[in-house]
C-alpha cells in the first residue's frame, strides 16, 4: 500500500494559499475598482493602505462620485425639468466635494492627534470611497424618482422620498467609512469617528441648504442657480420649532414667498401673482381680517402671514 | 513631520478657530479672537496645570513633574490639531449664515468638545494603570479648566 494513502494530505502537500481580501483586491485596476466598492469592500479598503494604489483609488472615485452624483441631480431636478435639471446635475457632485474637502482636514486632525496617524491620502480616500457608495446607491434609486415623476406624486411626497433615500445612502456610507476606521489597529476609534460624523452632517447639511434648490415645483417659472443666503439650517430648525410653539419672532421674506406659492397653488391661477411688499401685508390684513393681527412685536409672524394668506385677506385673484 | 512643525500648526490651528469665531462679528472681534484664542487655551493650562501637579502628587498618583508638564504639552499641541482641521468647516459654517453669532457658538462648542477630547487623552497619558482615586480629581480638575476658559473667551468678546 502506499504510504501516501494512510497519511493525510495535508502532511505532504503544500496547503492551498488562503485568498484574503488583499488578494482579491491586487489584481484589480480601473473601473474593476468600482464593481469592488460594491461586491467586496473590505478587500478594497485594505488596498487604501497601499501607497501606489492610491492616486488609482482617489482618481476613479472621484469620477464615480462625480458622475453617478450628476446623473442624481439631474434626476432631482429632472422633476422640475429645463435649466435645472443642468443646476442640480451640477451642483449636487459640487456639494459633495466640498463636504469631503471641508471634512477631511478634520479627518485628518482628529487622526493625528488621537491615533497619532499622519495619513491625510489615506484619510481623504476614505473619505472618497465612502461619498462614491453613497453616490452610486443614490443613482441606483433614480428609477424610483421616474416612476414617482410619471404617476405625477406631488412635490412634498417626491421631496421625503428623496431625503429618506439620501439617508439610507448616507447610512450605507457612513458604515463603510466606520469599517475604514475599524479597519487599522489603531485606537481610538469612536472619539475620532463621532465628532467627525457630527461635523459631517453639519457640514453636508449647511453646503446643501447653501447650494439650494436641489428639487423644485414644476410650476416655478424662474430657477436661480442657488438662492441667496438666508440662514442655515439650524436656524431654520430653529424657527420653525418656535413656529410650531406659537411664536412668531419676525416677517421673513423667504416665508412670505413660500405661502405665496402654496396660495398659487392651491387657487389654481394661471396668471402672475404680483410680488407682495412689506407694507402690504399688514395694511390689507387687519382690514379684512380682523383676527390676523400683528404680533406685540408690530411684526407679522410667519404662520400669522400663512393663515391671512390662505383666507381671502390678500385677495389673490 | 517635525515636533516644532506640529507645535507651530496647533498654535495656528487655535489662532485660525479664533478668527472663524470672529469672522462674521467684524475685524476688531476677528483680530481679538484669533489672538485671544491661542493665548486662553495656553493661559488656562498655565493656571490650572500646577494644581493638577500638586493635588495628585498629595493623593499620590501624580507622574513625575516632568513627565505631566510634556504630557500637557502633548495635549495642547494635540488640541491645537484637531482645532486646526476643524477651521476650514467652522468659517464655511460661520459665512453662510445671517446670525452673526453662529460661528462663534460652533466655535465654542469645538473647543468645549476639543477640550473634553484632550481631557480624555490626558488622563489616560498620565494616570493610566495608577492605582488611588484619581478620577474624581481629575474631572474636578478638567471641570475647572473648563469653567475658567469659558469664562476667559467670553471676556474676549465682551
Amino acid at each position: 500500500m502506499d504510504i501516501s494513502m494512510n497519511t493525510p494530505p495535508s502532511e505532504h502537500a503544500p496547503a492551498p494559499p488562503k485568498i484574503t481580501h488583499a488578494h482579491k483586491a491586487i489584481e484589480v485596476e480601473g473601473l474593476g475598482l468600482v464593481d469592488l466598492l460594491l461586491r467586496d469592500r473590505p478587500a478594497l479598503l485594505t488596498l487604501l493602505d497601499e501607497p501606489p494604489r492610491q492616486r488609482e483609488i482617489a482618481k476613479i472615485m472621484l469620477l464615480t462620485l462625480i458622475v453617478s452624483s450628476a446623473i442624481f441631480g439631474a434626476t432631482l431636478g429632472a422633476y422640475r425639468g429645463g435649466a435645472q435639471i443642468f443646476f442640480a446635475g451640477f451642483k449636487l457632485p459640487i456639494a459633495l466635494l466640498l463636504t469631503a474637502a471641508l471634512t477631511t482636514p478634520a479627518f485628518a486632525a482628529l487622526n493625528l492627534a488621537l491615533r497619532g496617524e499622519a495619513t491625510i491620502r489615506r484619510d481623504f480616500n476614505l473619505v472618497l470611497v465612502s461619498l462614491a457608495l453613497t453616490s452610486l446607491l443614490l443613482l441606483a434609486s433614480a428609477p424610483l424618482f421616474f416612476l414617482a415623476y410619471s404617476r405625477e406624486v406631488g412635490y412634498h411626497k417626491v421631496f421625503l422620498l428623496a431625503v429618506s433615500l439620501l439617508g439610507l445612502a448616507g447610512l450605507a456610507g457612513l458604515r463603510l467609512f466606520f469599517q475604514g476606521l475599524t479597519s487599522r489597529p489603531r485606537q481610538p476609534v469612536w472619539s475620532v469617528a463621532l465628532p467627525l460624523f457630527a461635523l459631517f452632517a453639519m457640514v453636508g447639511a449647511q453646503m446643501s441648504w447653501t447650494l439650494r434648490p436641489f428639487l423644485v415645483r414644476p410650476r416655478t417659472v424662474n430657477v436661480p442657480f442657488v438662492r441667496a443666503i438666508e440662514g442655515g439650517v439650524p436656524e431654520a430648525v430653529y424657527h420653525s420649532l418656535r413656529s410650531a410653539q406659537g411664536i412668531y419672532a419676525a416677517r421673513r421674506a423667504e416665508v412670505v414667498d413660500e405661502v405665496r406659492r402654496d396660495v398659487y397653488e392651491l387657487s389654481r391661477v394661471e396668471e402672475e401673482i404680483p410680488p407682495l411688499t412689506p407694507a402690504q401685508a399688514p395694511a390689507q390684513a387687519p382690514a379684512q381680517a380682523p383676527a390676523q393681527a400683528p404680533d406685540a412685536a408690530g411684526a407679522w409672524g410667519a404662520a400669522s402671514g400663512e393663515d391671512a394668506a390662505l383666507s381671502p385677506a390678500f385677495r389673490f385673484p | 513631520m517635525r515636533a516644532q512643525k506640529i507645535h507651530a500648526l496647533a498654535l495656528l490651528g487655535a489662532a485660525l478657530l479664533g478668527a472663524a469665531m470672529g469672522a462674521q462679528l467684524g475685524l476688531e472681534f476677528t483680530a481679538r479672537l484669533s489672538l485671544g484664542v491661542p493665548f486662553v487655551l495656553l493661559g488656562v493650562l498655565v493656571m490650572t496645570t500646577p494644581a493638577l501637579y500638586i493635588t495628585s502628587a498629595f493623593s499620590g498618583v501624580a507622574p513625575s513633574a516632568k513627565i505631566m508638564l510634556h504630557e500637557v504639552g502633548a495635549i495642547l499641541r494635540d488640541g491645537g490639531v484637531i482645532l486646526l482641521g476643524v477651521a476650514p468647516a467652522l468659517f464655511f459654517m460661520g459665512s453662510t449664515t445671517l446670525n452673526p453669532w453662529v460661528g462663534y457658538a460652533l466655535g465654542q462648542l469645538t473647543l468645549t468638545v476639543t477640550a473634553l477630547i484632550a481631557f480624555g487623552l490626558l488622563y489616560q497619558r498620565l494616570f493610566q494603570g495608577a492605582k488611588g482615586k484619581r478620577l474624581p480629581l481629575f474631572a474636578l480638575w478638567a471641570l475647572v479648566t473648563l469653567g475658567i476658559g469659558h469664562h476667559l473667551l467670553s471676556r474676549l468678546i465682551a
